[in-house]
């Protein structure tokens, strides 16, 4: 690999296996080009239907591990839930199936350059890329501390395999079925002034990403924020998963979570105005189309 | 606070499409494997997969085809069209023929139609970009893994490459005319038909000849595989014309230096027997004739080879095949796989996927 | 036939493109695409709609699948006519991509001044005029609903255009398609690209409310539409070089276009799931064109009208 971040790939590829992981899905890949290209936070773009199919966007789903092994290309695994038609059709798939990737795509995970200390915060199976990114950054030789969160003990994802991952786990759900019971944004704080974390990464819904994002502010750390995987096209050109975000000039834009992002700084992200045009938006004003 | 720059390992984003293109050939040459490739985990996989519309798939010179139904040489000479061809569903596509320099073949009109025959005439005499451009385009192909996602199998078609000689290169250099083209093309072949049998080269059927044929097969096949990296199947493409004496010499050489396959046959000269007007047919002029009047000797051809070679052999049978029922004919007669061309001119763009279909259910009445 | 015997060359007025496919209006700046194919083996590159000032574009969702489709409302987010000069253009030139640049105001002054900048612009091989908005000047109509207002705005981006550049008018269909297509045409297009695309709205299933309101629809839902319109266009001026744009996803729905009288193809919403897929459909047309034993994109275009196609 040259430098920089190589260009996607688009390749058919086959479903090797469907496993259930406690409330989710865990999907696997045959997807040559992928694996090989693969950074933590990237995500792929499935296209789902088959053959037939009258679906016209794609699926998005954060990378959450990936094998370049043997000499048909690498695999790629995401974790799932089947929440409409799409992911559903997924889910089903039997071995050997065909499936439609696209990826990876977006701009992942900024590694930092010394030995320091992170946080690694993830909801539900939004937790997925962290796993990656936990290896990488203990070969790095970071400290590694992880926040699971989720609703209750079945929205939990990588409970296990985070003990490997990091030198602390900490787990909160709401209902308090395991561990505290909260939320991220009561036991964060917390968390950062204990580790004393110089980084965090966070992957999960918007709350969550912005409950992060301050946190680490308060506590003086940066923020590393993925975003949802987009469900469209993947590549920039529908426009569909814009979000204001402040560049470095000052000036706040509409950039697309799948080539933008998905991760961006967290003190970059207008969180609050997330879902909106605001009004001081580098071309906001009367709509011009209708 | 660190500085951000400072902490943070610069994520480039922007790459140069350009860069990223390159960078994704050199990855996808890497990992991608002979797409048909039958060793390991692939072949396992491909097992469980149901037979599809292109019928049962069949294994052969070590490569697995989705079906038996390919795209004869000659319509995709310069490999332009690959994975559109084989979404109309044709199992393989033998691209070429290709030349070691470009050509630009005989002045036009060089292809005619028969109707009153389903036939069609050509002396197109070799037109193509030549074997650096042809191998340049299949590096293109390479490096995209695309495919349409409504066509499923799209990516899983066989790719052979039909190569020939020069025009203008002497006979006593066709060899290393053919060298090159191997040389160039057989990265990118699941396959590569050395051509003897074109009528519309001057000399080029003489190569037929077994003390020609043995050491030009040989020089093709080590410049193939030492380019390829690996065996590249190898198969001979005779004429119809050869007497029956000669077709066996040509089998006999084959199993002797363990050619993979032998792909029977290509056009004829002879215009014997046609339904067209004695005048269309003279108006038309010189040509290789394809079509339903070639059935009879092609599947002579095939019997002949097939008895004389055994089981084992390679043998693509091509000439005259439009209606299921003659692949049929042909597939008992000892065809390890089909090919055509002029039903395909005739039957237009839904032609492949029904005779596919059909193939298949005759085949399976057959053997009930 | 053979493969190598079939021409694909074409002509849209005096852009002359070596195959009849280009992109749609919104398939990004060509960076996007450039991973997946080689722009300038595209008959040409329609950028996004370019408006006179940077546009932030739609807040709230924007995009939402239908069925066979995709329901849009971007709100023609785009970095302006600067930011196109500057930015995207330069790019496209460097590759040698023959751009076709699309453009959107709410008035005749920004039409104007958008045309005279971006016609006069090295690397701009034509200009598509966006008339899909609502004007400022007359409130409460369309451009591209209104005859008279849509041929104002072609005639003074005819004005502002250097010769040799053609002006493209792109109409969307409705019933009075013929009247606005040779209301474009008195005024000065040069050709007229004939969009399948229908409003839509969807409601959300858990609020109940809209997800996507008074958006656009496209995608192979509309192709039919498509061909529909261009096949009334070709049939009431059939000297008018018209481009067909909806739901072309294969060689044959680009054919089919060409057949009912386009002389180019525009591949949009396909890119979507297939960002491959505008390169794609130019092999798949060869292919088709050689299969049927048609041996140019010149005489298919129309070729369904009368007589049928010569092979």
């Amino acid at each position: 690999m040259t430098a920089g971040r190589p260009g996607p790939v688009r390749v058919d590829g086959e479903m090797l296996a469907v496993k259930r992981a406690g409330g989710y899905l865990h999907l696997t890949m045959v997807a040559p080009g992928v694996a090989e290209r693969f950074r933590p936070g990237s995500f792929v773009a499935l296209a789902v239907g088959g053959p037939l199919s009258d679906r016209c966007l794609r699926r998005g789903f954060p990378i959450y591990r990936v094998r370049a092994s043997g000499a048909y290309g690498g695999t790629v695994e995401v974790v799932a839930r089947p929440a409409e038609a799409g992911t559903t059709w997924l889910a089903g798939l039997s071995s050997g199936s065909p499936v439609d990737v696209l990826g990876p795509l977006g701009r992942p995970f900024a590694l930092p350059k010394e030995p320091v200390s992170c946080a690694l915060v993830g909801e539900g199976h939004a937790a997925a890329p962290l796993f990656p990114l936990a290896e990488r950054l203990r070969e790095r030789g970071c400290t590694v501390h992880m926040l699971l969160a989720g609703a209750d003990e079945r929205s939990l994802f990588g409970t296990l395999e985070a003990r490997r991952a990091a030198r602390t786990v900490q787990v909160v759900t709401e209902d308090g079925s395991v561990g505290i019971r909260g939320r991220v944004v009561d036991v964060l704080p917390d968390l950062l002034a204990r580790g004393a974390a110089d980084v965090v990464y966070a992957s999960g819904t918007f709350s969550v990403l912005h409950a992060a994002a301050r946190a680490a502010e308060q506590a003086g750390a940066w923020s590393q924020t993925a975003v949802p995987a987009p469900d469209g096209c993947g590549t920039g050109l529908c426009q569909g998963c814009v979000l204001p975000a402040v560049g470095e000039d000052g000036l706040t834009r509409m950039v697309r979570a799948c080539t933008e992002g998905p991760v961006f700084r967290g003190d970059r992200v207008r969180w609050d105005d997330v879902g909106t045009v605001p009004a001081d938006t580098w071309g906001a004003g009367p709509e011009v189309a209708r | 606070m660190t500085p951000y720059r400072w902490l943070f390992d610069r994520v480039l984003v922007h790459t140069d499409a350009e860069t990223a293109h390159r960078v994704a050939f050199r990855a996808i040459r890497a990992a991608r494997p002979v797409l048909a490739g039958l060793d390991g985990l692939a072949h396992r996989r491909l097992d469980r997969r149901p037979s599809g519309e292109a019928g049962q798939p069949v294994e052969a010179m070590g490569l697995r085809f989705p079906g038996v139904l390919g795209l004869a040489a000659g319509f995709d000479k310069n490999a332009v069209g690959i994975d559109a061809l084989a979404a109309l569903g044709f199992s393989f596509v033998e691209v070429g023929t290709v030349t070691g320099e470009p050509q630009p073949g005989n002045p036009r009109p060089r292809l005619f139609r028969l109707p009153a025959d389903r036939a069609v005439v050509n002396r197109m005499g070799f037109n193509n970009d030549g074997a650096e451009v042809v191998a340049g385009r299949l590096a293109r192909r390479a490096a995209r893994p695309l495919a349409d996602p409504s066509k499923g199998t799209g990516r899983r078609v066989v790719l052979g490459v039909n190569i020939g000689k020069t025009k203008l290169v002497a006979e006593d250099e066709a060899v290393a005319d053919y060298e090159k083209s191997a040389r160039l093309l057989a990265p990118y072949a699941d396959y590569l038909v050395v051509n003897v049998s074109s009528p519309n080269t001057p000399g080029l059927r003489d190569l037929q000849a077994v003390a020609l044929l043995r050491p030009l097969l040989e020089a093709v096949r080590r410049a193939a595989d030492a380019a390829a990296g690996r065996h590249v199947p190898l198969l001979v493409k005779i004429a119809p014309d050869l007497s029956d004496d000669d077709v066996l010499a040509v089998a006999d050489l084959a199993v002797e230096i363990g050619l993979d396959g032998i792909v029977a046959t290509n056009t004829t000269v002879s215009r014997q027997g046609l339904a067209s007007p004695e005048t269309q047919v003279s108006t038309v002029g010189a040509g290789g004739l394809s079509g339903a009047p070639l059935q009879e000797r092609s599947r002579d051809v095939l019997r002949l080879l097939r008895e004389r070679v055994g089981p084992d052999l390679t043998i693509v049978s091509v000439g005259g095949i439009e209606t299921p029922e003659e692949g049929l004919v042909r597939l008992e007669a000892g065809a390890t796989l089909l090919q055509a061309y002029t039903g395909f001119v005739y039957g237009g763009p839904t032609w492949p996927r029904r005779f596919a279909r059909e193939l298949a259910r005759l085949r399976a009445r057959a053997a009930a | 036939m053979t493969l190598d015997d079939v021409d694909l060359s074409c002509a849209v007025a005096d852009l002359r493109m070596p195959n009849p496919v280009m992109t749609a209006a919104g398939c990004g700046g060509g960076r996007e695409l450039a991973p997946f194919l080689e722009v300038p083996d595209l008959g040409a590159f329609v950028t996004g709609s370019v408006t006179l000032d940077p546009c932030a574009g739609t807040a709230g969702q924007r995009l939402v699948e239908t069925p066979s489709g995709v329901l849009h409302r971007t709100g023609l987010q785009n970095p302006g006519l600067q930011g196109f000069l500057t930015g995207e253009l330069p790019w496209l030139a460097q590759r040698g991509a023959r751009t076709v640049a699309s453009i959107a105001a709410g008035t005749l002054g920004e039409y104007a001044e958008l045309a005279r900048r971006i016609g006069n612009s090295p690397g701009v091989r034509a200009v598509e005029v966006n008339l899909d908005l609502a004007s400022r000047e007359a409130p409460g109509r369309r451009l591209g609903e209104d005859p008279y207002l849509a041929g104002k705005v072609v005639a003074v981006v005819r004005r502002e255009v250097p010769r040799g550049i053609p002006v493209l008018a792109k109409l969307v269909w409705q019933p009075g398609l013929v009247d606005l297509a040779r209301a474009v045409v008195k005024e000065g297009a040069d050709a007229v690209v004939v969009s399948g695309q229908v409003p839509g709205t969807a409601l959300d299933r858990s609020t109940l409310t809209p997800s996507v309101s008074a958006g656009a629809v496209s995608g192979p839902a509309v192709h039919a539409i498509a061909v529909h319109g261009v096949w009334q266009v070709h049939t009431a001026m059939p000297d008018v070089p018209v481009v067909g744009v909806g739901g072309v996803r294969t060689g044959w729905d680009a054919l089919e276009l060409l057949l009912a009288g386009a002389c180019a193809v525009q591949v949009g919403t396909a890119a979507l799931l297939d960002p491959g897929a505008p390169a794609r459909v130019v092999e798949e047309l060869r292919v088709e064109l050689g299969a049927q034993g048609i041996e140019s994109v010149a005489r298919a275009v129309g070729a369904a009208h009368g007589q049928g196609v010569s092979r």
